[in-house]
Order: C-alpha cells, then sequence, then structure tokens
C-alpha cells in the first residue's frame, strides 16, 4: 500500500499532486541531488566565479600584506570582579519561569549560558507542559534577539527621551484623574497575569469612566461569550485528554495552534500510546474546512466549511437525543433552534455512528470547539460536555480569581470622543477586522501611547512609541488554562531599555512600584495567606517554577441563555459554485504576524502545503479545476508556479497565490493569517505574503460567505519543500489499523523488499553491540507533524537559515524535516479529494554500514564506537559524495557561509548560538549528530560521577525534548531494559529501506489508526 | 647544426639523482619539525597584565591549583579565578606592591583583569577539565611545572596527535585523585599502578573517535 510506483489499485500514499499524477517523471531534475543552479549565487549580484576570482586576489594580497606570518591572535580571558557562588563558568545553567507563547501559558526551563538565555524548553515540574514545547516556544527565543525590536522612545516617530515620556505620562495621568478617565480607552493585549489583572482592576478604579479592551488577537472571544452567558464567566475549561477515549474537534486544532496545545498534545498522546496490540486507544474525530495538524493526526476526518459545523453540531446533538440521550432541562427548545443539517451523506453517516459511539462513552468522551466558530456552537459543545457526563471528568473547570471584564476590541466601532488612547502589546492596526474602529479612533485620539516590541502598523500613527521588553527580560505571573500560577523570572536584563506591560501601565496609576519585581511581589503578598514566610515562599516558587496548581471547581452552567444564542444564530449558506466561502487561518508559522519577524518560522514548511516564507490560499483539486488553476503539477523541486487569484467578498478585494491541497472543503478557500507585513522588521519584509485582513469584519472575523474567487493572468512562485530531498517513494511510512495491527502483527514487514537471511554484507560488518549503543525510535502513531522538533533542531544545532530564493533550489538546512504524505484509497473514491496524511520525522538515521562513509575521500564522516554516524567538520573538504550517496537524503550543505550571512541581517542572533556545537562555515556538510553534544556531555557527567554509564533518559536530544507528544525516544538498544529498546521490540517497529543492508539505528513504529468499525 | 645543451649538461641527471634525495629529505624534517605544534605552539608565553607568578604562588607558599581554579573538578573550564580570590589575600599581603597595581585598580572599578590565554584549543574542538581530573591525570600532565614558571607558557604541543597518544595509552600518566594537582609527584617514586588502585571502579575508556572531542 505504500509503494506509490505500484500501478495496482488500493491504497496509494503520495506527497504533491504532481507525484500522484506522475508529472515529476518529466522533471529533469529528479535525478539530481540538487536542482539545476543549486550551487550558483544566484541570489547576489556576485557569481560563483567572480566570488571565487575575487577571493583569490584577496588570498593573494593578504599574504603579501604578512597576515599570514603571525603567529595567532591574542585571546583575552575577562573574569568576573566577583564570581557568584556556585557559578561555573562555560556551564550551562537552567532557570524555571513562565512565559506567553503564541495564546497559551508555557511553564518553562530557559538554559542560559553565561547570561545568554539560548535555549526553551518546558518545565517537568509543571502540569501544563511536562517537560514538552511547542513550535512557537522554541522559536521564541529568537524573537528575544530580534535586531528590529523596538530600542528607543518614539516621539510621532522621532528618537525622544525617557525623561521626556515620563513626563508625558504624568500629564495624562494628572489629566485623567481630573475626568475620571472618561475620553480615555485603554486596548491591552490581554494576559492571563495577576499583575496585569489587579492593575488593571486598579485603573478601571482610579479611572472609572475609562474603557478597556482587550486588543489580543488570539483571545478565544466566542468561546467566553458562550462560557458568560451559561453563567461560568471568568472560568476557563480545561481538558484532561488522557482519560477520554472519544475526542471531537469542532474546527479546533487544539493540537498546535489553539489554547494548551502542549499539555493537550501531551494527554492526547498518553490516551493512544500503544505499549502492545492489545492496548486501548482513543479516538479523534475532527470536522474542519481544510487540513490542520489536528486534522492530519484524525482517526476520522470530515471536511466541512467552517460555517457547517455549526449545524453538524446540532445534528450530532439531535441524533445524541435520538439515541436516548438525556439533556439538562434548561436546554428545552435547543433542538427546535438548530439550523438544518448539512446536506451531506457523508455527515449524515458520520453524525450516526459518532452519536453511538458518544452514548457509549459518557464521561470519558470530549467535545472541542474552535476559536473559529461563533459563540452558539462553544454554547452547543458545552451543552454536548454536560449531557454526556463530561463535565468534571475530562472537561475541568478552573476560576480564575483575578478575571477582570475586557470588552473586545470590536467594541470601539461604538466608542466615540477618545481622546487618550493607550495601546499597550498586541499589535491592533494590522490583526483587527478592517471595521474594528481602531483605526478611526487611533487616528481620532489626541494622544496615543503605545508600548510595543516593534514599531509596527500600530506604533505609526502613535505620538508615543515605548520599547516593550521580551518575556524573558521580565518579572511576571502567569496562570495557566488549568488555573496552575507560576512566577515569570528575567533571565537576562533588558538588551535595550524598555518596558515591560506592567511597568509601563503602572506609571498611569499612583503609589505603584516602577519596577516589574516589586509590582508582582505586591500582588503576591496581598494573595499568601498570612502565617507565611514570603521571602523563602518566593524563592521556592521561583525555583520550582510553579506556585500552586491549579483546582476545579464544580459548576453547574445554566443553558438558557444558550438555546438563545442558538436562536439567534445567523445561520450561513452552505458555499456553492457562485459564492465561496473564505475561512480564515491562524498561521502554523507566524500565528497572526506576532512572529513574523522570527526567521525560523519564516522558514518553516507549513505543516499541511510545506510552503515556506509565504502564505498561499488554500482550495481543494476539484475547485481548482473549476476555477482553472494550476494544480501544482509543474513542480520543479522547490518551485511551485502558483495561480494568483482575486477574492472579493465584503467589498473588499485582494489577490493571492493558490497552493491547491487536497482535504480542504469544497468550494471553500483557506487564508493564512499573519503575512503581508508592512512594518515588523527585515525578516518580515523578505516574506512576500499577502495581508488578508482587510478582507475580515467584526461580524465576520473568521469565515465569511459569498466569496468570488477568479483566477488572474498572475502566478507567483511559491518555495515549498515537498518535493524535496525524494526518495522516490519506496515503502517508507507504513500504516494499519488498531484491528489490523491485532490480526497482523507484523504488518510493516509486509513491505519488505528482501528477507532478512538473503542480506549479506561482503565485507565484516561494523555492528558494534559492546557498551552503550546509541538508538532512537520514532512512534509515528502518535507524531502530529507539528515541526516543534524542527525549530527545536535549529534552536539547538546553530542552523542558519537561507531564505526563500535558496529553499526554491532545496538548499534549506533544516536538519530533521516532517515529510508528509497523502493516502487515499483507489477504491474509494471519497477518499481521493480527501484524503488521510501520514507525517513521518526524519533525520539521520545514523546507519551502522553508513552509505556516507564509504564514499568519503577524507575520512570527514565516520563511525564513533557507540554507533553514532559523526561529521567532522574540520576535515570536510565539500565533495559533497556522502549526500549523494545518502538514501536518506538527510544531508545538508552550507553551499554558502549562511552564518556570516545571518549574522549581518541580525546582529543579535550570535548571542542564541550554543557554544557546545561547532558552527559552520561555507564547504561543510553537516546533518543530525543525535545531539552528540548532549551524548557527550551526559557521558563526562557520568565519568565525573564515578558510574562511567549514562542512566537511561538522561540523555535527550533536542527533538525528543520539545516533542509535545513525546514521540522521539533515544536511548541505548544494547541495554534491554531501556525505554527505546522496549519501543523496538514492538512487532510494529520497521526500519526504512532495510533491503540495503545498511542497519539505521533509527527506526520508526508503524502508524496505528483506530477507525470505528462502523465507518470502514 | 649549432649545439643546443651544452656538454656539461650531461651532469644534470646525475647530479639531480644526488641532490634531490637530500633535499626531500630536508624538506620533511623542516616541516614535521617547523611547521609542528611542537614548535609552532608549545612555548607560547604572552605577556600577561600582572607580573603574577605561579612559581611563587603555586610553588613556593605551595597554593594548591584549585584554590584559584575552583571550578576543574566540577566544569569543563577551570576557570581563571575573579578578581575577589587575589583580593582574598592581597587586601592584607603586600598592599603597596607597585606590581600589584593593576590587581587594586580592578578591584576599585570592578573591570576585568584582561588575562591573556595561553591554551588556545581550536573553537571545533572540546575540552572538558571536570572529566580528566575525575580520571586522575595530573595537571603536569599537560601545563608541565606550572609551579616553576614565573610566567606560564605552553609546555605541551596540544595537537590532536599528542592528545590521541594519552588517549590510546593513558595509563603513564594517571595518579591516585589525591595527587592530580601535586607538580611533583613521581609515579616511580611512587610506585603506582592504577590497574591495582582500588579506588578505580571503572574502566577508563578515554574516546578515541572523533565526536569525542569536535562536536
Amino acid at each position: 500500500m505504500t509503494q506509490s510506483s505500484s500501478s495496482s489499485k488500493g491504497k496509494r500514499v503520495w506527497r504533491s499532486l504532481a507525484e500522484l499524477a506522475g508529472a515529476d517523471r518529466h522533471d529533469p531534475t529528479r535525478g539530481r541531488e540538487f536542482p539545476e543552479g543549486a550551487d550558483t549565487l544566484t541570489v547576489d549580484p556576485v557569481s560563483r566565479r567572480q566570488f571565487l576570482t575575487l577571493m583569490g586576489a584577496s588570498a593573494a594580497l593578504a599574504g603579501t600584506a604578512g597576515t599570514g606570518c603571525l603567529r595567532k591572535p591574542t585571546q583575552l580571558i575577562l573574569p568576573f570582579h566577583r564570581r557568584p557562588e556556585d557559578y561555573l563558568p562555560g556551564e550551562p545553567r537552567h532557570y524555571a519561569t513562565t512565559l506567553m507563547v503564541g495564546d497559551q501559558v508555557l511553564g518553562a526551563v530557559v538554559t542560559s549560558m553565561d547570561g545568554r538565555p539560548t535555549k526553551i524548553d518546558g518545565n517537568p515540574a509543571h502540569p501544563m507542559s511536562e517537560g514538552s514545547s511547542s513550535v512557537w516556544a522554541q522559536a521564541e527565543v529568537l524573537d528575544l534577539y530580534d535586531p528590529d525590536r523596538s530600542q528607543q522612545v518614539l516621539h510621532r516617530g522621532a528618537g525622544s527621551s525617557w525623561a521626556a515620556l515620563e513626563e508625558a505620562i504624568a500629564e495624562t495621568r494628572q489629566a485623567l484623574g481630573a475626568q475620571r478617565g472618561a475620553n480615555a480607552a485603554f486596548v491591552i493585549a490581554a494576559r492571563p497575569s495577576p499583575t496585569q489583572q489587579r492593575l488593571v482592576r486598579a485603573l478601571q478604579q482610579a479611572y472609572p469612566q475609562a474603557r478597556f479592551y482587550d486588543g489580543d488577537a488570539l483571545t478565544p472571544w466566542a468561546e467566553r461569550e458562550a462560557w458568560a452567558a451559561a453563567g461560568l464567566a471568568g472560568r476557563t475549561p480545561s481538558y484532561q485528554l488522557r482519560t477520554a477515549k472519544t475526542i471531537v474537534s469542532l474546527d479546533a486544532d487544539f493540537l498546535a495552534t489553539e489554547g494548551p496545545t502542549v499539555a493537550l498534545a501531551r494527554q492526547f498522546a498518553d490516551g493512544r500510546r500503544l505499549r502492545s496490540s492489545s492496548d486501548e486507544m482513543n479516538r479523534l474525530y475532527v470536522i474542519e474546512p481544510a487540513f490542520s495538524v489536528t486534522g492530519m493526526t484524525a482517526d476520522h476526518r470530515l471536511a466541512l466549511p467552517s460555517s457547517q459545523v455549526g449545524a453538524f453540531a446540532g445534528l450530532l446533538l439531535r441524533k445524541l437525543a435520538e439515541a436516548g440521550l438525556s439533556l439538562p432541562a434548561d436546554t428545552s427548545g435547543v433542538l427546535n433552534a438548530l439550523p438544518e443539517a448539512p446536506r451531506d451523506a457523508q455527515a449524515e453517516r458520520l453524525a450516526t455512528v459518532l452519536a453511538e459511539e458518544l452514548m457509549s462513552h459518557r464521561g470519558a468522551s470530549a467535545i472541542i470547539a474552535g476559536h473559529r466558530q461563533p459563540a452558539w456552537v462553544h454554547g452547543l459543545a458545552l451543552i454536548l460536555n454536560t449531557a454526556l457526563g463530561n463535565l468534571g471528568h475530562t472537561l475541568r473547570v478552573t476560576r480564575d480569581e483575578a478575571s477582570v471584564e475586557w470588552q473586545p476590541l470590536s467594541a470601539l466601532a461604538t466608542a466615540s470622543g477618545i481622546e487618550t488612547l493607550i495601546v499597550v502589546g498586541g499589535n491592533p492596526a494590522y490583526t483587527a477586522p478592517s471595521d474594528s474602529g481602531y483605526a478611526a479612533a487611533a487616528r481620532g485620539a489626541q494622544r496615543v501611547f503605545r508600548l510595543g516590541y516593534h514599531v509596527d502598523e500600530t506604533s505609526e500613527g502613535a505620538t508615543w512609541h515605548v520599547p516593550q521588553c521580551h518575556g524573558l527580560e521580565a518579572w511576571g505571573d502567569l496562570r495557566a488554562a488549568d488555573g496552575t500560577l507560576s512566577l515569570a523570572q528575567p533571565l537576562i536584563a533588558p538588551l535595550f531599555e524598555s518596558w515591560s506591560d506592567i511597568e509601563f501601565l503602572a506609571r498611569f496609576l499612583d503609589g505603584e512600584a516602577a519596577e516589574g519585581h516589586g509590582l508582582v511581589q505586591a500582588t503576591w503578598r496581598a494573595w499568601s495567606e498570612a502565617p507565611l514566610d514570603f521571602d523563602a515562599a518566593w524563592q521556592r516558587w521561583l525555583h520550582d517554577g510553579i506556585v500552586r496548581t491549579g483546582q476545579p471547581t464544580p459548576e453547574r452552567p445554566v443553558f438558557g441563555p444558550i438555546v438563545r444564542l442558538v436562536e439567534g444564530a445567523e445561520r450561513l449558506p452552505a458555499p456553492g459554485s457562485g459564492a465561496m466561502e473564505v475561512v480564515f487561518q491562524r498561521d502554523p508559522s507566524v500565528a497572526d504576524g506576532r512572529y513574523a519577524n522570527n526567521g525560523w518560522l519564516q522558514e518553516l514548511p507549513d505543516p499541511v502545503t510545506k510552503v515556506t516564507w509565504d502564505n498561499a490560499a488554500q482550495v481543494s483539486p476539484s475547485t481548482a479545476k473549476r476555477l482553472g488553476l494550476n494544480m501544482n503539477t509543474a513542480t520543479v523541486l522547490g518551485h511551485e508556479r502558483a495561480t494568483v487569484v482575486q477574492v472579493r467578498v465584503g467589498g473588499q478585494s485582494l489577490e493571492i497565490p493558490v497552493f491547491v491541497t487536497p482535504g480542504v472543503a469544497a468550494d471553500v478557500i483557506l487564508l493564512p493569517l499573519g503575512y503581508g507585513r508592512r512594518m515588523q522588521g527585515r525578516v518580515a519584509q523578505m516574506s512576500p505574503g499577502v495581508d488578508v485582513n482587510p478582507l475580515r469584519s467584526v461580524s465576520h472575523a473568521w469565515f465569511r460567505a459569498g466569496a468570488q474567487v477568479e483566477k488572474t493572468r498572475r502566478t507567483h512562485n511559491l518555495a515549498t519543500t515537498q518535493n524535496h530531498h525524494s526518495m522516490e517513494g519506496r515503502g517508507l511510512v507504513r500504516e494499519a489499523t488498531l484491528a489490523g495491527w491485532r490480526e497482523q502483527p507484523d504488518f510493516v514487514q509486509e513491505h519488505e523488499l528482501m528477507p532478512a537471511y538473503k542480506l549479506n554484507s561482503l565485507w565484516e560488518e561494523p555492528n558494534p553491540r559492546n557498551g552503550q549503543q546509541w538508538g532512537m525510535v520514532i512512534d509515528l502513531t502518535t507524531c502530529l507533524g507539528c515541526n516543534a522538533c524542527t525549530v527545536a533542531c535549529q534552536a539547538e544545532n546553530n542552523i542558519p537559515i537561507v531564505g526563500k530564493e535558496r529553499v526554491m533550489m532545496g538548499r534549506e538546512l533544516q536538519w530533521i524535516r516532517l515529510d508528509r504524505y497523502f493516502s487515499i484509497d483507489w477504491d474509494r473514491e471519497e477518499t481521493w479529494e480527501q484524503p488521510e496524511v501520514l507525517s513521518q520525522p526524519i533525520a539521520c538515521m545514523h546507519c551502522e554500514n553508513a552509505p556516507c562513509e564509504q564514499v568519503c575521500p577524507v575520512a570527514a564522516t565516520v563511525h564513533g564506537p557507540e554507533g553514532t554516524n559523526d561529521m567532522v567538520y574540520n576535515r570536510c573538504i565539500g565533495t559533497r559524495y556522502c549526500a549523494n550517496n545518502c538514501p536518506f537524503k538527510v544531508r545538508r550543505y552550507n553551499f554558502f557561509n549562511y552564518v556570516k550571512e545571518n549574522d549581518a541581517l541580525n546582529p543579535l542572533v550570535e548571542m542564541q548560538r550554543n557554544p557546545n556545537v561547532t558552527v559552520r562555515f561555507r564547504g561543510v556538510m553537516e546533518k543530525c549528530t543525535y545531539c552528540i553534544q548532549r551524548v557527550q556531555r551526559a557521558k563526562e557527567q557520568a565519568k565525573v560521577e564515578a558510574t562511567g554509564v549514562v542512566a537511561d533518559g538522561v540523555i535527550k536530544p533536542a527533538c525528543g525534548q520539545a516533542c509535545p507528544t513525546q514521540s522521539i525516544v533515544f536511548g541505548d538498544i544494547n541495554d534491554p531494559t531501556t525505554e527505546v529498546s522496549r519501543l523496538k521490540r514492538q512487532s510494529r517497529d520497521y526500519v526504512m529501506l532495510s533491503y540495503l543492508n545498511i542497519h539505521p539505528r533509527t527506526s520508526y513504529l508503524g502508524r496505528i489508526r483506530n477507525p470505528n468499525p462502523a465507518l470502514a | 647544426m649549432a649545439v643546443i645543451f651544452p656538454r656539461w649538461t650531461n651532469k644534470v641527471p646525475l647530479l639531480l639523482a644526488m641532490g634531490v634525495p637530500f633535499v626531500a629529505v630536508g624538506a620533511v624534517f623542516a616541516i614535521s619539525y617547523w611547521f609542528s605544534p611542537k614548535f609552532l605552539e608549545a612555548g607560547y608565553a604572552p605577556p600577561q597584565p600582572v607580573a603574577f607568578s605561579h612559581a611563587l604562588h603555586a610553588g613556593d607558599l605551595g597554593l594548591d591549583c584549585r584554590y584559584c581554579h575552583n571550578t576543574v573538578e566540577e566544569a569543563a573550564h577551570a576557570a581563571i579565578p575573579p578578581t575577589s580570590t587575589c583580593i582574598n589575600c592581597h587586601a592584607n599581603v603586600r598592599t603597596d606592591s607597585p606590581l600589584l597595581h593593576p590587581v587594586r585598580e580592578a578591584w576599585a572599578t570592578g573591570e576585568p583583569i584582561p588575562w591573556v590565554k595561553v591554551h588556545m584549543l581550536p573553537d571545533y574542538a572540546f575540552f572538558n577539565h571536570s572529566v580528566h581530573v575525575a580520571a586522575g591525570v595530573g595537571c603536569v600532565s599537560c601545563h608541565g611545572r606550572v609551579d616553576q614558571m614565573d610566567v606560564v607558557y605552553q609546555h605541551a604541543p596540544l595537537s590532536m596527535a599528542w592528545c590521541l597518544d594519552c588517549h590510546r595509552n593513558p595509563d603513564p600518566h594517571l595518579r591516585p585523585r589525591g595527587e592530580v594537582t601535586n607538580m611533583a609527584w613521581d609515579r616511580v617514586e611512587a610506585n603506582y599502578d592504577p590497574a591495582r588502585d582500588p579506588a578505580r571502579t571503572r574502566d577508563l575508556n578515554p574516546p578515541q573517535h572523533c565526536s569525542g572531542c569536535h562536536r
């Protein structure tokens, strides 16, 4: 089934439409290691030949000047004046803190190298991270070293002084006080921070007539509205997916971009981690308009336009009621108020089967509605969860004791007479829908104070722009979704003089401390119970990275108002050929644009399309055919010549390239947010993406019906990595259903082309079996394809970015990639448009008979005695034979001095580098090392502690540490008691290309799906 | 017809046959000696900002190496001590010595003393002091008789071949853990055999593969 070259019917996996159509057979570049021109410096005005000439000339000059005769440069050692106690210069230190990452609170442990924070990971003691992290958490550290972050106070766009700012704030404070805050509006990127909430409440008391808006674009307003209607204002949901047997996502990407993804991904994976084929696993149903990471992981997925997801939820409720589920008493009338069910045979069938399954898993299921869905759908989800008995079990409710009343930013549209506008964080001028009223309010105000990390679109019209400091530079406190409270401590003094949001807000109050430390302590002194040694407790909180865990509160929602919400819901028509539906997506890389200046995220391939540096709209192949679009079949490696379409909706229009993607609902066009930034910085400027915010409106912020999509004559080259490093469709990904695995325990073996006994080597096989032998196993069942490993690797191993032009040439450097396969069943027509997806992380396999080692003329890649395939950068002369001979295509070549280029682009990025990993120069091959620096460090530690043997679980490579589902396990395969050995003994363990007799050390556990037998 | 080659050119092949071996042998010798780290690296003794004498402190006064380089047992670096370590004693001792002027000034201003690095490894080679100390390799094995140096110089070539010599056969350089910082300890005198040392509980197993040092 995984033989894409087989012409027989049945299951078939493929990576791109071009591959499916067989068009890439004619691609002359396919047989080449790198595409044509990959080694030509076409991006720069200087050609390779010219470059060599110039280099030769300068080398000659250098020789005559005598610089070559100098002995060596003098290096200085500058010791401390007074070294802090227990400080070991050059040794990494780890501090617990808490960070806001996207829209989730992450309990983090930050690695600091001689005072420089270099890496962010999850805090194992924090219940909402358990040591894992996410794409955004891994990339956050690069944001700290953003060269374009705001560095000085600006007054009407010109540099000013802090003293003048303080004076202006004091004046404003007096004016606000005199008017009791009338005509003043605060637009604050609200965070679940007790201190921020305390200050906002103090401001509300000091200026009772001032208005307070939440300016954060990722706030889940619809959910908040529904919960408030149900009498749960100030409460937050905390899903407990470990015990959930059936999980239903209603347009919610809860595994990657929405809410507490790190915790939910971990719990979800724990609910489907298989030790043996007799284990049970949970089942995930996803109803969504286009593939998200959650949809890629689903056991059953239904593509529905976002506008019809609510109708599906209604259908499900109806089916459950028919099946005999007793609904809460005050929901009477809801069944009559429900919208018409989607006219879709598949939806009907899915709802019937799902209702049956939910009935048998009462109290052990979870219905999660997504942020795109309106309040009434969240209300329906709450009814479903309550009626199914999930409340208090898989859905716990916690109360935010410090919660503040916020108005949504859209309420600004009806506000008038705002003279003073104070904007704290966020970027409403870019992220707010065009009719939100923010722009008018900002124009109309006499003075606008703006605290921002970048001088961005919001800062443009501000009277005063104040630099904001990064979360790693500030004191603070945060409350995670499950109510766990923790402190944030600064890892480094602000690189540029700047204030945190609480320091800025405190300036508008009398009698508050000016420093973040004092502000946070004031909050916690008041919160702490009386008989407590506060200073000792404070030290412990900082050390542990956690103050106290959240306690769920028993709640009884009232559903009367929800029924009225459902009754009053706007019924959008299902899209058809005349009017398409536009669905907006939080971009999996740059979110709402907040990470647009982060090079790692810009170059990170989208989990579904594998497009880098751009935002491409997505439509399904059948819709594309109807619109007459280019079907991505002309792929020449990284080039994707995409048709640009014009999208018109609500009187607005824009032009955007389309990437035709299976899995999008018919007549839906998906538009990712966060690109097309006018002002954010030099990295964001390198992205040619399109700002799709103008198409959004307050009432239709996340999907909008009635769109006209027309093909234009323009095309746009997208840089996509999906066909890079092709392994020519051999049986690489292997999957089965849970029932199938039970029936045929060795299903992974059926793809082997050669029986093991026939695999004989001509030479003595160098398979050392003494001492500790390192190996890795990756569980494809729990892998989400979210890319966290890729960014973690980039942060750990000093991997530079190369830019869009070079990605198009196949020169990206990321050591671990996620191969994404679509899988269809020729015999079932419905799967042609709606395939299943398989993700497979691929890094160096550390083959025991490594083909790369045999061809290196200078022994720059050699085998270590513990089974690692080592890369010796200082020996490498750049023949690239090894990359040619690597069957897995995991070797990356420094065609140019990318590190130097990155340093020129970002002079601060040097501070992020890991000093324990060599920085590679031009002309050097590189690849995954199994994080050899961590292995060696652990071994050295073990030797100092006299055992000499590294205990299991001590070494975690960066990818495995970051993996939100802990799908990557590393350890000693020579010891049968280690976790990795236990996993490798499973019958679904396989290695890729075993018939080459190369014995890769990295093996995979075949993907097990858990479809409902009734839907098979 | 004119003679192109004069008569004496007949001797050229003979001269070449006799001369080339000499030149070749000379070149091999010259390169292997003068181009090697033994010549280029060992003996490097840059002037330091403070006329600190290890011969006085470690030799005559008998200070243990770890009094100043106190991170050597726990960390990769045997860190250069902070100014406060100097002042521990020199707040009372020789408070008016002109040689100590830069130290007093650094202490007063809080600026670091700009010591010049003597033992420099390439950036792609990663060395860890703590693991060598734990194995019982004496300071003197790599750093020489620092207790006799007025100005510290590089004793060993610190070349890869030199590292590997010891990693392939560490025994001659091993001593009891307690004698690591003892510069004058003599293996023959102490009649020490690491194989019979009961304190040694594990195989040493020094890495000889690339990633042991290159990461």
